[in-house]
């Protein structure tokens, strides 16, 4: 009994590693503007097909964009203004880790295969929100200040010239 | 021959005699023409545009066929004035005659481009009409022509930023780069403090999509922003996005260690403020340190609580090793300065040792570590070490050169 407990746990930590080990190397798959990375403190400009390590830091600067690969099944869209961390060796198994809001849109084939209900942990392919920032809806309505430039329904010339008034001799003519 | 000549000629004199006698009474009793000189005025001159509109004014209420009638002689006499026309459109308008005002207000819009004032009266006439796409064309061309309706325009648009053809209309404009479009995004910016309607980042991006790159006064503003709300991550992006190429190649985890670019008081650069006691300056390098230039801070002798070169960092949570070249040219100081390390400006993370007195170039270096929580903004900033007023009075000169920092693994 105690012997098949160590070899369960033996089988889980090997599970782990041999998952570390031999997952596919991240790779730049394709860069549109400017992308920087930073490796251990050392800023360098992506190229394509550059190879990411666990650790590193993608900076998509403004209007640009990168797409990450992880063998045929995983890749990540980068859009303009993110900063992605790579923290697992697996790239579809992080998009709870993204460091960004926006996060990496996770899609499992942009330009490959189809996803496949056996082509892995379905959860890794979810994709994250939209651009949360052009979601701003809402407001306040300032409703004095809006009398101030409205022409009142009722037609008055004096009204009617006081809101285009402010100087040559508009204001000087009376309706009344 | 020559009789008759003369007689058409003095004939043609008397009448341009009485012409300017009559319009000089005119225009006499018109300046008057509020306290009720408008039958004199028209006597004199009956075509007498600013008579001719009070009059119609006068009417308004009593004889509508005369008032739509004396005004349009009003027009026709005097056609730069165009109050008339405003008028005018708007009786059509309250008259139901929406196609006739609707036709009369763009015309003034053709006839007046220029006149900021028409445009503020034909916007407002569009906007109580629903029609806030031409309404806010002619607000532009409005502030495209006078900054004077600046702050009561903006104040009106702002407020109807939940209303979603305003929203359209004013990111349209950001990207048409029009160009009172940076003076309303400096008051969205100082709005944004009082309210909570969320724009910045719209606008923002709004001209971001179509210029390509925004102005670096915009995104010297936008990063103010951000910093101010915390928003640091996207603060250093948007920085990172308007460096150029030789800042880019000064990136680490601190930006510009060897002082190579110019300082600035924004983002993520170098911060050296002014102040009255010491004088900061990037110099030429020289024997000991590298790259073209240093850093030289040269204390005045005067009491100053030093603390007024300065840089923000994004490191994550971790071991840090900060390191760099110092040299001490006669610093006299009770307690010395150094660099220290801090949790925005609260928490210290580390503190280098205090640099004094007089040595050439020499190396050192501070460890620290940024903790998981609370502190995603470092401060790396250069501070006297006092404790009484004394420790405040500092003499000399300290460079330094190739500052780094570098993750502990």
């Amino acid at each position: 009994m105690r012997k098949n407990k160590w070899i369960a746990l033996f089988l889980i930590i090997l599970g782990q590693v041999s998952g570390n080990v031999f997952a596919e190397q991240v790779t730049v798959g394709e860069i549109s503007g400017i992308v920087m990375l930073n490796k251990d403190g050392v800023f360098v400009k992506v190229g394509t097909g550059m190879e990411l390590e666990v650790g590193d830091q993608v900076y998509v600067l403004e209007n640009s964009s990168a797409l990450l690969l992880q063998g045929n099944d995983c890749a990540a869209r980068l859009n303009s203004n993110e900063l992605f961390k790579l923290d697992k060796s697996d790239l579809c198994a992080q998009n709870s880790n993204t460091i960004n809001s926006q996060g990496p849109k996770l899609v499992a084939a942009i330009g490959l295969d189809e996803p496949t209900s056996d082509s892995g942990d379905a959860g890794s392919n979810t994709e994250l929100p939209e651009d949360q920032q052009s979601g701003t809806e809402g407001g306040r309505v300032f409703s004095g200040l809006a009398a101030k430039l409205a022409v009142p329904a009722t037609l008055t010339g004096a009204v009617l010239f006081s809101t285009i008034a402010g100087g040559g001799g508009v204001g000087a003519i009376s309706p009344e | 021959m020559i009789r008759a000549y003369q007689s058409i000629l003095f004939l043609v004199a008397l009448g341009l005699i009485w012409r300017i006698i009559s319009l000089g009474f005119s225009e006499y009793f018109s300046t008057d023409v509020a306290t009720k000189n408008i039958d004199t005025v028209l006597k004199w001159n009956s075509s007498n545009s600013q008579a001719l509109f009070s009059k119609s004014l006068s009417q308004l209420s009593s004889d509508t066929n005369f008032f739509t009638s004396s005004l349009t002689e009003s027009i026709i006499s005097n056609v730069s004035d165009s109050r008339g026309l405003v008028l005018l459109a708007e009786h059509w308008a309250e008259q139901g005659e929406v196609a006739k005002a609707n036709k009369a207000m763009r015309l003034l819009g053709e006839m007046y481009p220029a006149d900021a004032k028409v445009n503020i009266a034909v916007a407002s006439y569009f906007y109580k009409n629903n029609n806030i796409t031409e309404a806010f064309q002619h607000w532009s061309q409005a502030m495209t022509r006078s900054h004077h309706f600046d702050t009561i325009l903006f104040e009106f648009i702002y407020s109807q930023l939940n209303n979603r053809d305003m929203r359209a209309a004013i990111l349209d404009a950001a990207k048409q780069a029009s160009k009172w479009w940076p003076r309303f995004f400096a008051f969205a910016i100082k709005q944004s403090n009082k309210h909570d309607i969320e724009i910045v980042d719209a606008l923002y991006d709004a001209r971001l999509d179509v210029k390509n790159s925004v102005e670096p006064a915009i995104r010297r503003q936008y990063i103010r922003y951000l910093v101010k709300r915390e928003n640091w991550q996207k603060a250093y992006m948007v920085w990172l996005s308007g460096l150029s190429l030789t800042e880019r190649e000064s990136l680490g985890y601190l930006y510009d260690g060897g002082f190579e670019n110019e300082f600035d008081h924004y983002g993520f650069y170098w911060h050296a403020y002014k102040n009255k006691a010491a004088k900061i300056d990037r110099v030429r390098s020289n024997v000991g340190a590298s790259g073209n230039k240093a850093l030289k801070v040269t204390f005045l002798n005067k009491p100053t609580a030093f603390h007024h070169v300065r840089q923000k960092t994004l490191l994550s949570a971790g071991r840090y090793l900060f390191k760099g070249k110092v040299k001490k040219d006669g610093l006299k100081s009770n307690r010395g300065v150094s660099w220290r390390i801090s949790c925005g400006r609260k928490a210290v993370l580390g503190e280098s040792t205090r640099f004094n007195g007089m040595e050439h170039w020499q190396s050192f270096e501070v460890e620290f570590k940024v903790p998981e929580q609370n502190c995603n903004m470092q401060d790396i900033w250069l501070v006297t070490k006092a404790k009484n007023k004394s420790d405040f009075k500092i003499k000399g000169s300290l460079w330094f050169d190739d500052l780094s920092i570098v993750k502990l693994h």
